[in-house]
């Protein structure tokens, strides 16, 4: 047997490049794209059926959401009981979601039932009729859930910081309230439901156990001239203006025991050059279990159960920050380390050793974000939206493997300055 | 068909290997044969303050998560009432790593003071964020006590109370460690791009040389039969009503556990379940509801539980579940009904095991409940259960004279 030397680490290599599965185009009548990516183990796949367009206006935006929703809930044909037994009796699963930037309809098939599984996704992008008694459970169910929603100081936060953002018409920062649910009626939501989800800015992404036929088995389902004689989408003319001044907000919520803090800015897509350098900065800070962040407010001070840091990316936009919910005694001195660890970066080179640590984390953690055709249909959802390709990760994974202290200094002067960011906190009383 | 291979070391360790060529990933599980339900009753969430101390540096290691994520590596850990389990994913070529890391903390702790308390200090933060700061979050705090008397499941993992976690001392730490924490009370799986052969060679190098341990004969009181229906009512400052109705149903490893999972099912598994389009769509009682069974090692529980929209009376509520499971209990349901909640298991299962981190989670579990070849014979032991075995079984667990109620009030809702 061999005898193990455990005071030191066994040699390991770093991921220098990671082998996606080749993506296959496809055109199907009407000019769709349809992207196919294969793999798994077992015999099933997904689709991704994405829509997307930009709809100005809280009204709109509410809309989006509850077409969205109601999607499954009835068309000329089934109703909503009957959608969803037939769904499940094939075992499959649809959801449609309604992101910042577009709306992605998932469906989960086993491949045995595609053809029943794509017959009944044609009804409901179809003929969808949103009934009004569905609408009306979803705006009573809505404005509950709301209600529960508003009693928790993450929630709080989150939306105000969004609002603080992106302003609270934008669909950036709109957060529905009670009032929005009331400029819901069927008719506005099939007025959105046409000018929405639109052959023209539909683009379908399927992966897992597919075969080259599959193309044509979804065009013969979904692809009728009535779809397609659906209307053109409409263009965002204006650009986008977000508020300026940067702003602190404190939100009491009585009995809270802990409280909750968000801490961030407004910044910019992933098409930015600066986006790339962005991620290894905020990885440093509070982008893993070892980042400084958690390091500091949990491993050291016992402050918080997690804290960390995001970088998120919108199609005209993109946001970074902070977030962590925290004892309300220890509320104020949470904050000043934050603060602490964001002037760190700006003032203090980042030590190599660390550095390399972040460098070997973030290969390691994208090469399991991509593993898998599921996974790899997320990383190509994740740049069409942008008008890039796979391209962008061989640029991530270089900018990673080659970024350096000075560079990451320069970004955290350029970006993290303590008057850029705004700030939320909601929660108890500051002990 | 997951395929693997199965070894026993000298020291009892239990090692899986499921080879998976479709990956570049390895990820290494370790189970470890001990949950909550292993806890004194008077020091209760220690299991899963323990798993905190797990990152906190073994024997030669002093930072196990910065060692893995220098390798690419992700991990993260969970305590139930059974079982603690651990998992790492790393690129396949570093599987090494991962099991030097494993096996130095299986090896010994660096116990300290000063960790274990940064550690209260976390769980007592986790505490607050997951159970007390949350609307409805102590729900489960009260339903476990309220649905068993006797078995060590009338608490819930995170502990009865914050004072047990703050008196949780160092010999405590020690002593539970060497007792649960060696190679014969654990199973090892590594799946992934791996070859057998390679592993259990890597795995005898790393943790051949650790000493068994004499983990003492599970002895846990068994949960007399309720003789008479149990109701608890408590108020809170949350927007409306909740209502969570208990039973005891069958153990994981039993036949009526999956009758009583495909039953959860029926009753709420989706918008063309019943109580769904009853209760929700039709009725307009609740706003939301949900079935499902906790799937324990022993008797675990069976818990219906929604919330009320607002303005409807509690017991209106009540009436109205109880309707549902009578119906269940008079008349087993539709032969398409039952093919319905049948094929969504089969697609949970298939699309569950595309991933190489379940498969491996999978293995392990098997294995502790009997035999890791189970992970085959999941699906058929689901498609085996008949439309008049669901009956049955909905005969024998929804007994009104066996439930426990717990009635969560709005402060503002009318008394």
């Amino acid at each position: 047997m061999k005898i193990p030397v455990r005071t030191k680490a066994p040699p390991f290599r770093p991921v220098e490049r990671v082998e996606l599965a080749p993506v296959q185009t496809h055109r199907l009548p009407g000019g769709i794209p349809l992207f196919t990516i294969g793999g798994g183990s077992e015999e099933v796949s997904r689709l991704d059926i994405l829509f997307g367009q930009t709809l100005a206006g809280r009204e709109n935006n509410m809309g989006v959401f509850a077409a969205s929703a109601l999607l499954k809930d009835g068309t000329h044909r089934r109703n909503y009981a009957e959608i969803s037994e037939e769904l499940d009796y094939y075992g499959a699963e649809v959801g449609a979601s309604f992101g910042k930037d577009n709306v992605v309809v998932n469906v989960y098939i086993l491949n045995k039932y595609m053809d029943e599984v794509f017959g009944i996704l044609a009804d409901l992008l179809h003929n969808p009729t949103f009934p009004a008694e569905q609408l009306e459970t979803y705006v009573r169910n809505g404005k509950q859930r709301l209600a529960v929603s508003e009693k928790k100081v993450s929630y709080l936060t989150k939306r105000a910081l969004n609002e603080t953002l992106f302003g609270p018409d934008h669909r950036y920062g709109f957060s529905a309230r009670e009032t929005d649910f009331g400029t819901l009626s069927v008719e506005k939501v099939q007025e959105t439901y046409r000018s929405y989800f639109m052959p023209a800015t539909c683009r379908i992404i399927a992966s897992g156990r597919i075969d080259g036929k599959l193309a044509e088995r979804l065009a013969g389902h979904l692809i009728t001239p009535a779809w397609l004689s659906g209307k053109e989408p409409g263009r965002e003319t204006v650009t986008p203006v977000f508020p300026g001044a940067h702003s602190h907000r404190e939100i009491e919520v009585d009995g809270a025991v802990q409280s909750s803090i968000r801490i961030g800015r407004r910044l910019f897509s992933k098409t930015h050059p600066d986006y790339l350098g962005m991620t290894v900065l905020n990885t440093v800070l509070g982008g893993y279990f070892g980042s400084r962040l958690m390091s500091n407010l949990r491993e050291d001070k016992g402050y918080t159960y997690g804290v960390g840091s995001g970088l998120v990316s919108l199609q005209a936009s993109g946001y970074f920050q902070v977030s962590a919910e925290v004892g309300v005694e220890v509320c104020s001195a949470a904050v000043e380390e934050i603060y602490r660890e964001i002037g760190r970066l700006r003032d203090e080179a980042i030590p190599a050793a660390e550095l390399e640590l972040v460098k070997n984390y973030m290969l390691g953690s994208f090469l399991m974000g991509a593993d898998g055709p599921f996974a790899q249909a997320d990383l190509l959802k994740g740049v069409m939206l942008y008008g890039m390709d796979y391209t962008y990760y061989d640029r991530f994974i270089g900018t990673v493997r080659t970024m350096q202290p000075a560079r990451l200094q320069e970004l955290a002067q350029k970006y993290l300055q303590e008057d850029d960011l705004c700030r939320v906190v909601a929660g108890g009383k500051n002990g | 068909m997951i395929e693997f291979n199965r070894y026993v070391l000298d020291n009892g360790l239990r090692l899986l290997v499921h080879e998976d060529r479709s990956t570049h990933l390895a990820v290494v599980n370790l189970l470890y044969d001990v949950g909550a339900r292993d806890e004194d009753p008077a020091k209760t969430g220690f299991a899963h303050l323990f798993e905190h101390l797990m990152f906190e540096g073994s024997e030669n290691i002093s930072h196990y998560d910065r060692e893995l994520e220098m390798a690419g590596g992700v991990n993260n850990a969970f305590t139930t009432n059974d079982v603690t389990n651990y998992y790492l994913s790393l690129p396949a070529t570093n599987l090494e790593t991962g099991l030097w890391l494993e096996s130095d903390r299986m090896l010994g702790l660096a116990f300290s003071q000063g960790k274990l308390d940064i550690q209260k200090n976390v769980v007592i933060e986790e505490y607050k964020q997951r159970y007390l700061n949350q609307p409805y979050g102590d729900a489960w705090l009260l339903l476990r006590p309220l649905a068993y008397k006797v078995h060590p499941y009338r608490w819930p993992t995170i502990g009865k109370a914050i004072a047990h976690i703050e008196n949780a001392t160092l010999d405590d730490v020690r002593s539970f460690f060497y007792t649960w924490y060696r190679p014969d009370n654990a199973i090892l799986t590594v799946s992934g791009n791996v070859r057998s052969a390679e592993v259990l060679e890597l795995t005898e190098k790393w943790f051949g040389d650790l000493p068994p341990g004499n983990a003492p004969e599970r002895k846990l009181p068994q949960e007399p039969e309720q003789k008479e229906a149990r109701k608890e009512t408590v108020s809170r400052p949350v927007p409306y009503d909740a209502l969570y109705l208990s039973f005891h149903s069958a153990p994981r490893n039993d036949a009526g556990f999956y009758a009583a999972d495909l039953l959860s099912d029926i009753l709420a598994g989706g918008k063309s379940s019943r109580l769904y389009q009853a209760l929700v769509q039709d009725r307009k009682l609740f706003t939301e509801i949900g079935a499902y069974t906790t799937g324990e090692l022993d008797k675990g529980m069976f818990v219906v539980s929604g919330k009320l929209l607002k303005g409807v009376e509690m017991n209106l509520a009540e009436a109205a579940i109880e309707e549902e499971l009578s119906r269940l209990r008079n008349a087993p349901p539709g032969t398409r009904e039952v093919e319905k909640v049948k094929n969504k298991i089969e697609s949970s299962l298939r699309f569950g095991y595309m991933d190489v981190l379940n498969k491996a989670m999978d293995l392990s579990y098997f294995e502790l409940l009997g035999d890791a070849a189970l992970i085959n014979r999941e699906a058929e032991r689901y498609l085996s259960v008949t439309a008049g075995d669901m009956h049955r079984e909905a005969q024998a667990l929804f007994a009104p004279a066996r439930s426990s109620t717990l009635f969560y009030r709005s402060e503002s809702s009318p008394p």
